[in-house]
Order: structure tokens, then C-alpha cells, then sequence
């Protein structure tokens, strides 16, 4: 006994000592991936900087087209089933799937900036203590498969439309949401009565509460993108080997956010895992090591299994390859079963659009109405660039099937169809919802005054600030009322958001002719 | 360490209260119009199509007593100038840049701290189009004077500030440009020219361009405009009235001054080489009514509504008569000649004030043609930007660096932990072999 026992001392006092060396390598472990999120989480919000630029130096600044929309192999692969081939173009897509191949899903655990934010706010949840450092899934439950359902239902929807798309990508839901937080908060005076926007990051909010609940909740259970990736990473070169140091301590499982571990501690998920490199730095045994090879297709194998064999003894195994795939996400009965809810489900999808009482007005270059309902995934990319603000999320003015997409609220401001706009609304829409029309062959609609309401007309005012703001020559002055020219008119708005009446009297109505 | 009793705490409270709203009230306190009875109120100089603006001005400013009278040196000056639209100087739309260009360099001359060029350029084209188009821009750029344009819909909330107008009778509060009501001097460069709302837009019009919301003056657009020359923290200093080209024809002014205007044309836009500058925007109006446009100043009721709301005289004649207005031709004999500006009574009116007539009649120099040395448009034609590309893509290096020095230091990480499994394998290899031995 003691003869056995004296090693392990040893060991102990040797594994003191390592594990205060990996503490310190675990903390620059933790700071290098910080780094690295929050680098990336500033590059993606680089795009609002302007928007804050503009607000303080009150300089003119270009805008930018997001830099996170074109990386996005979910967004792509449904633009694709919906016959739109443009944003596999650059290739950016294909590249993060085949980096996903080499690097797994690092993706999830370095760039994607809704798990960077997830891993920010996690600290803040002060009343859990240290509890939810660790996570608390029952042992021996793997992550659910609902969230492959999700990606077989948003891709199968695609087919029809890919609004579905645009509610479960994170990061559609991150850039919606940063939009929604920036325009809210630095609106410019002129734009006092916005506020619809930040409904359309309740989602966004839901998922930064389930982070206080379980870790990465999101990222284990729902996120279709993640999902994406999973079905590439199985295969992934990088991996995680535990060595025969391994004490079956499950401390490793236990800091796993991701609930990547198996029971044995030596068998890795690699669908699940994202490098955090957290069990690393807290294996007190020191025997966990990240490095490329063929282990994704491996399974550890014990030396011994019996029970009677010794602590030692359970230790030893190795690594052999295992038969057949790794494990998969849904089987085929399954994915079919998915495949027919979702055509099911979509097939009611038109019954959202019966509320919609008259079309709003869209911006310029946007699709007929019907398609445009289908192809819209409201990431409001168009809404944050939008020079004069005019165009706004909508909540239900559109119908159900329209909440979130963009309107043009002249009232805000007008949509200007001249060259003191750069339209990057056309430009930035990630599924050529609003396609690069020439803005001069566009009509949004027509504006009528409200005789009742108009100074000029009602009080005899010489108000005149719509034909002083009238680009067209449409506004004319006649016997000092205003009247519209309705050929000249293209319905830009501004006359509605000049006018000095509350509420504006002149308002600008679609008509049938508010096509390209 | 002596701690602040309570009583002491709410006696500081109380005097830092009090004098913050001293300092308040003093800042609010309305610059009255400058009222020396020894020196003209306004100061008409007429030249010819051989002066440069800068030199009809200077004799404007030298009739007025000099820009020192306004200026004081290390004050803050704001400078409005009209740069609403983007048409060349030729269609006496906006400012002449040479002359804006003129004003600057005297307010520098007098020893200004700071000079802001401010204006609202119009929706369509944009403050960038307009400024390129109307040469203003290339002038701020090259006088390296602060500049202030604010984008309609794109202004920050910090660049406008809410102020009082104790004597307004259409409005009380109004949002303007916060770098003009800090001003310690304001001064008003605006054109002669036609306005299809209020017929002829001059010095108490053009203050509209401060506002944060012109349209929300049109309600009750004469009071409003009246309004804005009583006394409060808008008013400006000094009104100096450009009637170098003079915008005549009244009606749609878009037509008037757009490119399909035929600007050579003497009913359109004539040449006047005037300028007229002086403390009272009515009485520049007025004149400016009888002399340009051949109508009574009655006629145009924000006139008329400035005049009641006492932001001052309208009775050109008798201003002329009794030396509050003076007109000196360029080059004849200049005030500063005769020293003494008070007591030059014999100066006073050189070239008596013409009938104002019903009917529009061109006098002999209105049939001029345009001058080409003074139409700047040649410069300002070039599409030059005066934007700087964004100096923003720099600042993504920032998150770019930290990414870069993350990976370093992950990969730096992986390499010193190769050391401790060497020993993990000799730890293997004694727990095998203890193992080993005690089977």
C-alpha cells in the first residue's frame, strides 16, 4: 500500500505545482481569447462608428456595409436555396465552413460576437456567485438536438422565405440589435418619435437572460448557425487529447460551458466544443493538451473496464478509431420529420400577412410587396445607414410577417432620391431585397395635403416650407394654397418632414405605380 | 481630517446654486444694439465693376467706424454667410466668396480668438454639393476657419442649444446653432435677393439660417422672423447686406436661380457693387427695399413687424438726413481720410436717395454685364472634395491589433505548455511502474 501510494503523493505534490503554473497560463489563455473576442466584437461594431463620429465631431463621415452579414455561411446557404448566389460571390462563407473543418467550432468560442457578448455579461450575475462559472447540466445529458430542428426548419423555409432565417441567425440578431441600441440612443433631435426599434432586439434580450440561467444556452441548445457549423466540425482537426494523467476528477466537465465532455472526461463533442480552452487551465492534473489530428474520428479506449481493476489501472487506455462517423446530429427520419413541419408550418406563413391593412411605403428599390415580405430577414442593415433616418423598423404596421422590416417614415425624413444620398441601403441589403435601381426611376408614392390641417390652406398662411423643400417642382404655389403636381411628384417625403404642422399636413400615400 | 457638517454642506449647496445662476443669467444677457450716436448706423458703399468686394467692403467698414468697433481682439466670432444652395456665385444665390472671403480676413485683421462660418445648407443637394457649387466651401477650407454646416437630419443634439427671446411675440424659446449663441460677436453676411414666401429675402430674413427648425417659424413666419433681431442671444452685431449681384425677378426662386437661369440677363441678376453694413437690420432692409428693389419697405410686412417689435428704424429719409445712414462711394473720399467721423456731416448723403417708384425701372449700371474677373465659379467648378475621406478606418487597426496580440499570445501559450507533459509522461511511467510492482 504504501509503495503504491507514495507516487500518487508525489504526484499530488507535483500536480500543486503545475497547477499553479497553469493558473497563470490559464489566466493568459483567458486573456488571449478576450482579446480576441473583443477584438473581433469592435470589428463587427465598427460599421456604427460613424453613426457615434458623426454625433460627437459632427463631421460627414461614409458609412460602411456590415463586415459581419457577408461571413455568414447560414445567411448564404439560405440566400442560395432561395436562388440568390450573390453573397457566395466573395467566398467568405466557404472559407469560415472549411476553417470550421481545420479549426472546429472556434468560430463560436473566438469570433461569434453574440457569444462574446454572452461571455462578457456572464460575470455580471453577481447573485449566482461562482456557481455559474460551472456549469450546472445534469451529468451525463448531452446538448439537445433542437437546435439541428431549428436549422432543418429555417432552411427548409428558405425555400419560401427566409424571414425565419433573419429571427434565429446570431448574427443577424447581434447586428440588429446593435443597430437598434445605437440609433435609439444617439437619435438626432429632428427624430424625437422613434423608439419601435429596440422591440426588435427583445430576442436579443431573451438570450442575454438565458445566459444568467445556464451558460451558453444558446449556443448548446437553439443557434442554427451553430448547428451549421456542427454538421462540419465532427470532423475537425483540432482536438482535444486527455492523457493518461486524467484522474476522472471532472473538473474539465465542469467548467466546460459548452458541455463538450463526456462522462470519462476523454471522449471530446467536437459539435459542441469551441476551444475556450477552460478545462485546460483547470485540469489539475495538467494532462489536457490542444493540438491538430485525427482524434474527432477516435474514441478512447480503456485498458481496463472491470471493476475490480485498480484507480491506476482505469487510468490507462488509449485513443483508437472508432467505426463508423462520429455522432451525428439528426438521423434521416428525423431531418425528414423537420423538413415536413416546416413546410407545414410555412405553408400557414401567408395567414401573418392578413392584418396587413395597406402596404407601407418601402425603400427605393425594394421588391414588389409580396416578395418583398419573403425575402426581407429584417436585419435592418438599411435602417442603420439610412442618412436622413427616414426609414424605421416597422412593428405591426406592415402585418406580422412585416414586423421589423424597414418603412420609410417620411415624418422622420425623407428619402432622398438625389445625389445627396449615396442609397447604401441598396447596397448593404445582404439578400437583394432592395435592389440598385437608379433612384430616378423610382417612385415611393405621391404626397396629398390635408386641407383641413395645412396652414396655407386652412388659416391662409403664407407657410409654404413644402414647395421650399420640394426638390421636383411638384409643390406648387397657386393663390397662395399649395397644390401637388402629381406626374412631378415621386413622393421623397421631405414636404412631410418640413412641415411645420404637428403631424404634418401633407403626407405622402402609395399609389399603385410605387414599383421600380 | 475635518469633515462638513451637514449645515456646512447646505450652505455651500446653496451659494454654488446661487452663483451658478448668476453665471446663467449673465450669459442670457441680451447684447443690446450698439448705440454710439457718433457713428453711423449703416454704412451703404457703392463701387463699380472695376472694385473688388473686398475694397467696397472696407469702405463699408471704414464708414461704420471700422470692424474694431465690433470686434474686440480674442473674441469669438461667428460669421453667417448665406451657403443654402448649390448654385455658382453668378446667380446671386449665396454669398460671394470673394467677399466672405474679405470679411474673414478683416475679422482677422481686428484680432479675432476665433472664427466660426456657419450656416444650413438645403436638403437637396446636401452641404457638401452646396458648398462645392457656391465656392463657400473652398473659402473656409483655405481661410482654415472653423466651419460649422449641420446636416439636417444627421446633426448631433450638442450642436443646437434652446434659447430665450424675452422680446419675441411669436416665440419665447427656439432652438439654434449653439456656436452662435456662445458667440461673443455675430455677424450677418446676406444677399439681396427675391424669396417666393416673404418676397425679398435681406438681413432680417437671413437670420433664419441659425435656426435648428426654420420651418417651425412659417406659422407666423413675419412675427417669427421680426423675432429674431429683438434683443437675446441670437442677435447679431453686425448685418452687412451683399448687393454686389442683385437677385431681382420675384416669383418660384428655384427658377430663378437655377442653372437654366439666364444669368447675363439684367431683369434676372444685376450688378449693383454695393454692400451696405450696419447695427440696424431694419434700416439696411429698408434701404435695401427702396435701392434694389424700387419698393416701400411698408410693403413687406416682416419689415414692418420688425419695426414695430423696435429692432429698429424704417424711415430711410430721415436716417439719410440726419447722418445715420451714409453712403460713400469706393475711392472717392474714404471717412478714414477725414478722421474724424463724427463731425464729417458734409459727407453725408453723396448721391440722394432715388424715388421709390412702382414700376420696376433698370437704372444705367443695371444693364452691366457680368464682370468675368469676379465670378469665381472657374475655382469652385472642379469637383473638389472638401470632405475628408473618413479618417475613421484607422481606428479598426485598434480591434485588428488586439486580435493579432490574442492569437500571439494563445499560440505562445501552447508552445510553453509543451514542457510539463514530458514530465506527465515520466509521471505515467512511475505510476506504470509502481503500478506494476505492487501487482
Amino acid at each position: 500500500m504504501m509503495k503504491k501510494q507514495l507516487p500518487v503523493l508525489l504526484r499530488r505534490q507535483n500536480s500543486n505545482m503545475t497547477k499553479r503554473q497553469t493558473s497563470r497560463q490559464g489566466y493568459f489563455d483567458r486573456l488571449a481569447r478576450r482579446l480576441v473576442q473583443v477584438g473581433f466584437l469592435f470589428l463587427f461594431l465598427f460599421p456604427l462608428l460613424p453613426f457615434i463620429y458623426r454625433q460627437i465631431a459632427s463631421q460627414p463621415t461614409p458609412d460602411y456595409a456590415s463586415w459581419l452579414l457577408p461571413w455568414d455561411p447560414l445567411l448564404a446557404l439560405g440566400n442560395l436555396l432561395k436562388g440568390n448566389s450573390s453573397a457566395l460571390i466573395l467566398g467568405a462563407p466557404l472559407l469560415l465552413l472549411s476553417l470550421s473543418l481545420v479549426l472546429g467550432r472556434s468560430f463560436c468560442g473566438w469570433v461569434c460576437p453574440l457569444g462574446t457578448v454572452m461571455d462578457l455579461i456572464r460575470p455580471l450575475a453577481f447573485w449566482q456567485g461562482k456557481k455559474l462559472a460551472r456549469v450546472k447540466h445534469s451529468s451525463g445529458q448531452r446538448n439537445s438536438r433542437f437546435r439541428y430542428w431549428l436549422l432543418v426548419l429555417v432552411l427548409t423555409g428558405s425555400l419560401l422565405s427566409i424571414k425565419a432565417l433573419g429571427w434565429f441567425d446570431p448574427l443577424i440578431i447581434f447586428s440588429r440589435a446593435a443597430t437598434a441600441v445605437m440609433v435609439n440612443l444617439l437619435a438626432s433631435p429632428q427624430t424625437l418619435e422613434r423608439g419601435g426599434l429596440t422591440y426588435f432586439s427583445l430576442l436579443f434580450l431573451a438570450i442575454l437572460g438565458l445566459e444568467f440561467w445556464r451558460p451558453r444556452f444558446w449556443c448548446r441548445h437553439i443557434c442554427p448557425q451553430g448547428a451549421l457549423l456542427s454538421l462540419v466540425t465532427r470532423f475537425s482537426l483540432l482536438n482535444r487529447h486527455v492523457s493518461t494523467a486524467c484522474s476522472g476528477c471532472e473538473m474539465c466537465k465542469r467548467v466546460c460551458p459548452m458541455n463538450a465532455i463526456s462522462k470519462d472526461a476523454h471522449n471530446t463533442d467536437y459539435t459542441d466544443c469551441t476551444f475556450c480552452l477552460e478545462c485546460e487551465a483547470a485540469c489539475p492534473e495538467d494532462g489536457i493538451r490542444f493540438g491538430f489530428g485525427a482524434l474527432a474520428l477516435a474514441k478512447w479506449q480503456p485498458a481496463a473496464t472491470s471493476a475490480s481493476a485498480s484507480k491506476i489501472e482505469r487510468r490507462q487506455g488509449n485513443y483508437t478509431a472508432a467505426n463508423g462517423m462520429p455522432a451525428q446530429g439528426l438521423t434521416r427520419r428525423q431531418f425528414l420529420q423537420g423538413a415536413v413541419a416546416a413546410a407545414a408550418g410555412l405553408a400557414l406563413m401567408p395567414l401573418t400577412r392578413l392584418e396587413q391593412r395597406r402596404i407601407p411605403l418601402r425603400p427605393p428599390g425594394a421588391l414588389p410587396e409580396a416578395q418583398f415580405l419573403d425575402i426581407c430577414i429584417a436585419c435592418q442593415e438599411c435602417i442603420r445607414v439610412c442618412p436622413t433616418h427616414g426609414l424605421q423598423a416597422s412593428f405591426l404596421q406592415s402585418g406580422l410577417s412585416g414586423l421589423g422590416m424597414p418603412v420609410l417614415v417620411p415624418r422622420l425624413g425623407g428619402c432622398s432620391l438625389g445625389i445627396s444620398c449615396t442609397h447604401l441601403c441598396q447596397q448593404v441589403c445582404p439578400v437583394d431585397a432592395i435592389l440598385p435601381v437608379n433612384p430616378k426611376d423610382f417612385r415611393i408614392g405621391t404626397a396629398k395635403v390635408e386641407h383641413s390641417l395645412c396652414l396655407a390652406w386652412d388659416q391662409g398662411v403664407k407657410c409654404l416650407v413644402c414647395v421650399e423643400a420640394c426638390q421636383y417642382h411638384a409643390a406648387i404655389p397657386h393663390q397662395g394654397r399649395v397644390v401637388v403636381d402629381a406626374g412631378k411628384c415621386v413622393g421623397c417625403g421631405f414636404c412631410e418632414s418640413g412641415c411645420p404642422v404637428p403631424g404634418s399636413a401633407i403626407h405622402v400615400v402609395r399609389d399603385d405605380s410605387s414599383t421600380i | 481630517m475635518q469633515r462638513i457638517t451637514r449645515r456646512q454642506f447646505l450652505a455651500i449647496s446653496a451659494r454654488l446654486a446661487a452663483a451658478l445662476t448668476f453665471i446663467r443669467w449673465f450669459r442670457i444677457q441680451p447684447a443690446r444694439v450698439v448705440a454710439a450716436s457718433d457713428l453711423p448706423h449703416v454704412c451703404v458703399a457703392e463701387g463699380s465693376d472695376e472694385d473688388t468686394p473686398a475694397q467696397i467692403l472696407e469702405t463699408a467698414l471704414k464708414g461704420l467706424g471700422g470692424i474694431e468697433r465690433f470686434v474686440k481682439p480674442g473674441q469669438v466670432v461667428a460669421i453667417k454667410p448665406n451657403a443654402t444652395w448649390a448654385y455658382p456665385p453668378r446667380t446671386a444665390s449665396s454669398t460671394d466668396p470673394e467677399f466672405l472671403t474679405a470679411v474673414i480676413q478683416a475679422v482677422k485683421d481686428a484680432g479675432a480668438g476665433r472664427i466660426i462660418v456657419m450656416d444650413h445648407c438645403s436638403i437637396e443637394p446636401g452641404a457638401d454639393e452646396a458648398l462645392r457649387i457656391s465656392g463657400i466651401g473652398r473659402v473656409v477650407k483655405d481661410a482654415g476657419v472653423e466651419a460649422i454646416f449641420p446636416d439636417r437630419f444627421n446633426a448631433p443634439k450638442s450642436v443646437y442649444t434652446k434659447i430665450d427671446l424675452p422680446y419675441g411675440r411669436a416665440n419665447q424659446k427656439i432652438g439654434v446653432i449653439k456656436a452662435a449663441a456662445e458667440a461673443d460677436v455675430r455677424i450677418n453676411l446676406a444677399v439681396a435677393k427675391t424669396h417666393n414666401v416673404t418676397k425679398f429675402t435681406m438681413c432680417l430674413k437671413h437670420m433664419m439660417g441659425f435656426l435648428q427648425q426654420p420651418g417651425l417659424l412659417h406659422a407666423n413666419l413675419e412675427q417669427g422672423i421680426a423675432d429674431l433681431s429683438t434683443p437675446s442671444a441670437i442677435q447679431a452685431q453686425l448685418h452687412i447686406l451683399e448687393a454686389i449681384r442683385v437677385r431681382i425677378p420675384y416669383g418660384n426662386y428655384r427658377v430663378c436661380a437655377g442653372p437654366e437661369t439666364d444669368i447675363t440677363h439684367p431683369h434676372v441678376v444685376t450688378r449693383r457693387n454695393t454692400i451696405v453694413a450696419g447695427v440696424d437690420p431694419v434700416l439696411i432692409d429698408a434701404y435695401g427695399c427702396m435701392h434694389f428693389f424700387n419698393i416701400q419697405p411698408q410693403e413687406l410686412t416682416h419689415l414692418l413687424r420688425a419695426y414695430e417689435s423696435g429692432c429698429g428704424e424704417i424711415d430711410v429719409e430721415t436716417a439719410l438726413t440726419d447722418g445715420r445712414v451714409r453712403v460713400f462711394k469706393v475711392g472717392a473720399s474714404l471717412p478714414a481720410e477725414s478722421e474724424s467721423v463724427s463731425t464729417s456731416e458734409g459727407e453725408t448723403p453723396e448721391s440722394p436717395a432715388p424715388q421709390p417708384t412702382a414700376v420696376y425701372a433698370p437704372g444705367p449700371e443695371v444693364s452691366i454685364p457680368l464682370a468675368p474677373s469676379t465670378g469665381s465659379e472657374a475655382e469652385c467648378r472642379p469637383a473638389e472634395t472638401i470632405i475628408a475621406p473618413s479618417p475613421l478606418l484607422k481606428t479598426a487597426l485598434i480591434p485588428v491589433a488586439a486580435i493579432i496580440s490574442g492569437l500571439g499570445l494563445a499560440i505562445l501559450n501552447r508552445m510553453r505548455r509543451k514542457l510539463p507533459p514530458a514530465q506527465a509522461q515520466d509521471d505515467e511511467k512511475t505510476i506504470a511502474g509502481s503500478a506494476s510492482q505492487t501487482e
